[in-house]
């Protein structure tokens, strides 16, 4: 009986959470496209100015897809 | 350490004290990392190790694309790692600000926490490699600053502070894709490399 119970708070509590954890993801995502096609362009300017330099966006695009480990 | 510091950026009142905590946290990763990026970059030009030399540019695409195989192919490498995390407890003892310098220091040594993706050990190579401190120290810089940069925008992404603590619960689906664009920076970066020994 508890469990009937509670089963319909439960979903009621969780309801606006999955939406504001799929809002994040969202952002997340879109954040690192970003972050991703921006240092493409900028690794493809730079390796035509100075390949050494076009290491920069690699070193920075790998520090940020660290962040599933934070 | 994220979930520590991100809803200090959500509450207004305590916006200060989060730009300084992030701003320490920042610091404290260059400096940390500054030191790491010299040590390898020192050790690399001792056996006269550079990017455009043939032997080092082998090594570097080797092991270049074997982390990208493990990443994009999950080809079971092992990833010589410390398996631990900084300490959220440290914000308990000595308070945000000092606490976020700290762990600064500790993930920007970079071998004492977690790697997460297997490009880590080919970009630690990258710099020992490059054989000059400047370069390695440049590199790494830039690295910490993309890392960095997650914690800077972290409040954006959270739309309240009370979701703070389930950010990992909401990266997780994200783990796939985000190791496949890892795995995909990783080729990138030995194409640069290639252009450079060519």
């Amino acid at each position: 009986m508890a469990g009937a119970a509670e089963a319909p708070l439960r979903l009621v509590h969780e309801a606006p959470l999955d939406a504001a954890l799929a809002r994040v993801r969202r952002r997340t995502a879109a954040a690192t496209a970003a972050v991703a096609a921006g240092g493409v362009a900028c690794g493809v300017v730079l390796v035509a100015f100075d390949p050494q330099l076009a290491l920069l966006p690699v070193a920075f695009v790998l520090g940020w897809l660290n962040l599933v480990g934070l | 350490m994220l979930l520590a510091l991100t809803p200090l950026g959500k509450v207004a009142q305590a916006r200060r004290s989060w730009v300084v905590s992030v701003t320490a946290y920042t610091a404290g990763g260059l400096i940390s990392g500054a030191l790491v990026a010299a040590v390898l970059g020192a050790a690399g030009s001792l056996v006269g190790a550079r990017w455009d030399e043939a032997w080092a540019a082998v090594v570097l695409v080797a092991v270049g694309l074997a982390a990208a195989a493990r990443e994009l192919g999950r080809v079971p490498l092992p990833l010589p790692q410390m398996r631990r995390a900084t300490r959220d407890a440290w914000a308990r003892r000595w308070g945000h600000r000092r606490a976020a310098f700290a762990w600064g220091l500790d993930i920007g040594s970079f071998f004492t926490t977690w790697l997460t993706f297997a490009g880590a050990c080919w970009f630690v190579l990258v710099l020992a490699l490059s054989g000059d401190v400047g370069r390695a120290c440049g590199l790494m810089a830039a690295y910490w600053v993309g890392r960095a940069a997650v914690v800077w925008i972290a409040p954006l992404l959270v739309p309240d502070a009370v979701i703070t603590p389930r950010l990992p619960v909401a990266w997780e689906g994200l783990h796939r894709p985000l190791q496949v664009l890892h795995g995909a920076t990783v080729v990138c970066g030995v194409a640069v490399l290639v252009v450079l020994a060519a």
